[in-house]
């Protein structure tokens, strides 16, 4: 009943005009950048971040995750209708959707993948609610050393779940770990790798990073492949509501990638990708003519568009309770909330009550609008979608230009994302993937901070983080971290591994 | 081909960065100074660039880099730079212009009369929707 009671707090903030305003423009805009090629979430969100800049927090955050599933709304839709998916997550939605929509049944997908999602989001939001007292409860158990243990495991997971060689993956986390020293030391005030530049003296601005790796990088990616040609499905899309086959056909599909999708999206790591990776070789295998994936298959949408959007929302479980960022869209919301004061973590739930409730509802009520809005808005989408790219990629060049400079007002930070814009354009072409970078970066600075009063507290025994009686949780936590390490590299399961990310 | 120049490049940034906090203390008085941490992550980061530059080195079908654009590298990471050198003293109004038609140079095919339209209609939107709804305080117009 306490449930009720707090999902009551949560109404009453998040349901004032204001607000439901900010939600809708969130959505809206989150899908408006979303829709366009090759823009993922995260480059949406830093993107986005400044026209968030006035807001109280709880009305910014309410946007921000308004944005954050408009982005991933939106990156369903062009990967149905052009092919062309803005993320990683939509890849495999545009294996089966886009050619559902080749066959004249664009509506049909797109619906399915609409319905699909906000059933999904619904489960994943009453289990956010659901489970974010007793976890914060848990969290407050925590010490230094077991915060410590817990963000290793958090990094394993993220080399385990990423995409390419796990010997790169372990690379890019080094160096996100790295680039977060650069700074003052927090107990000695000493310029660390600063070159002795004020404006580096407070570190690598979060937004700098990811607007550099994930932003600049990518559209230079883009401009190199001069031929992709779009695919663009060209006829009207009519039809929008799903025949009662289609439902019935999708229904199973929907509700195993929601329950897949929820488990997977709590893992640190990309776990939205896995999800929807998952999630469609779930649905290969257990149907009766796996031969229709690929083709359009009907459940090839609904199953992985329901996991990606129940991980998107699951993704929030650790943040919101531990303050721990378990991908790269989390890394970027750390940033955000970090830039509007509040400092992600089990204490935003105990002292910051309305906000934490106000933002549940809302990301429920966020969910809802995109379906009402969505759909209808098709038209509007697809009309974007014919926009040349030459004329978008200057328009995004300039809004991440003002959105960077906004931040402290520097106009340093913008030479450092340029400068990130070359280095991961380089690392990208050198199959390295920036986004454990990212979550190393962001969780670097409270690790070194964790590690050190571990340190302290231990008087610089090295041990105490396996010290079984003085730190029960943390010995488990890292016990979990060298099994999963030495799986990830054990010969059987790296071809496995393989097999999921390959899956077209 | 590929992880060779990617090692290659891993190791220069950790010897980078281990030249950069040499200064700093290696160990505290309780195991941590400010030194350390950065230290052990750039000896990983070392470590790791020899495994991957070895990697490379040893694998048959490595990887080609593939071309890489420099008119696009060139004309995006001008067009951003000369923002930030620009915005300060001319503002907005005046530095948006040049740059979206900078960045515009990166699209092969000369769309000209296009890209100056679109870079002013461009540049008054965001004047408008930053600084005037948004209220962001960003510079508009050039102070001398």
């Amino acid at each position: 009943m306490e449930l009720l009671s707090n999902i009551g707090l949560g109404l009453s903030v998040a349901v004032t005009p204001m607000n439901l305003l900010l939600c809708l423009i969130g959505a809206l805009v989150g899908t408006l950048i979303g829709v366009l090629p090759g823009i993922g979430p995260v480059a949406t969100i830093a993107m986005l971040l400044p026209i968030t800049y006035k807001l109280d927090p709880t009305g910014a955050l309410i946007m921000l995750a308004g944005i954050y599933y408009g982005a991933q709304y939106g990156g369903s839709t062009t990967a149905i209708l052009v092919n062309l998916p803005g993320e990683s997550s939509s890849v495999v939605t545009a294996i089966d959707g886009h050619q559902m929509a080749k066959k004249g049944r664009a509506g049909t997908a797109l619906a399915i993948a609409a319905i699909g999602s906000f059933i999904a989001g619904t489960f994943g939001t009453i289990l956010v609610a659901a489970l974010g007292k007793p976890l914060t409860q848990v969290a407050q158990a925590f010490g230094p050393a077991d915060y410590f243990s817990l963000m290793v495991l958090g990094l394993i997971c993220a080399i385990v779940l990423a995409s390419g060689s796990i010997l790169k993956a372990i690379a890019m986390i080094f160096m996100g770990l790295l680039l977060s020293t650069i700074g003052t030391d927090l107990e000695t005030g000493e310029q660390r790798m600063t070159f002795g530049y004020l404006p580096l003296a407070d570190g690598i601005e979060f937004v700098t990073l990811a607007m550099g790796m994930f932003g600049f990088a990518e559209i230079m990616r883009n401009l190199e492949n001069k031929d992709a040609s779009r695919d663009l499905v060209q006829q009207k899309v009519t039809n929008l509501m799903p025949s009662k086959e289609d439902m019935k056909d999708a229904a199973p599909a929907i509700i195993r990638g929601t329950l897949l999708g929820s488990v997977l999206g709590i893992l640190p790591g990309g776990g939205a990708v896995l999800a929807a990776f998952g999630a469609y070789t779930l649905e290969k295998k257990l149907s009766k003519n796996p031969s229709e994936f690929g083709k359009g298959a009907i459940k090839g949408v609904a199953g992985p568009e329901s996991a990606n959007n129940a991980a998107a929302q699951t993704s929030f479980i650790p943040l919101l309770t531990l303050g721990i960022p378990p991908n790269a869209v989390m890394a970027i919301m750390v940033g955000a909330m970090t830039i509007h004061g509040i400092i992600p973590g089990p204490q935003i739930m105990t002292k910051q009550p309305d906000l934490f409730w106000g933002l549940i509802v809302s990301m429920w009520l966020g969910n809802f609008m995109l379906v009402i809005i969505n759909l209808p808005l098709v038209g509007l989408w697809v009309r974007l979608l014919r926009v040349p790219y030459r004329m978008l990629f200057p328009a995004i060049l300039i809004f991440c230009a003002i959105g960077v400079y906004s931040i402290n007002n520097q106009p340093f930070d913008v030479v450092l994302t340029a400068f990130f814009g070359i280095v991961g354009y380089f690392l990208i072409k050198m199959g390295f993937e920036p986004a454990p970078m990212l979550v190393a970066f962001v969780l670097g600075k409270i690790m070194e901070e964790k590690l050190r009063q571990a340190m302290l507290l231990s008087r610089g025994n090295a041990w105490t983080f396996l010290d079984y009686n003085k730190h029960p949780i943390s010995t488990g936590l890292l016990i979990v971290s060298a099994i999963l390490l030495i799986l990830a590299i054990t010969p059987a399961l790296r071809k496995k591994r393989q097999e999921v990310f390959v899956e077209d | 081909m590929q992880d060779m120049v990617g090692g290659v490049f891993l190791v220069s940034i950790s010897a980078l960065a281990l030249y950069l906090v040499n200064h700093l203390p290696a160990a505290g008085r309780v195991g941590f100074a400010s030194g350390t941490a950065p230290r052990l992550f750039a000896w990983g980061l070392l470590i790791l660039g020899v495994m991957i530059f070895i990697q490379g080195f040893f694998s048959k079908r490595g990887e080609g880099i593939g071309e890489t654009s420099w008119r696009g590298l060139l004309t995006i990471i001008g067009s951003v730079v000369f923002f930030a050198f620009s915005i300060r003293t001319f503002g907005l109004a005046v530095t948006g212009v040049p740059m979206v038609m900078l960045a515009s140079l990166a699209a092969p095919g000369g769309h000209w009369k296009e890209n100056i339209i679109f870079a002013v209609a461009m540049t008054t939107f965001c004047c408008v929707l930053f600084a005037k709804i948004l209220g962001q305080p960003i510079p508009l117009w050039p102070t001398f």
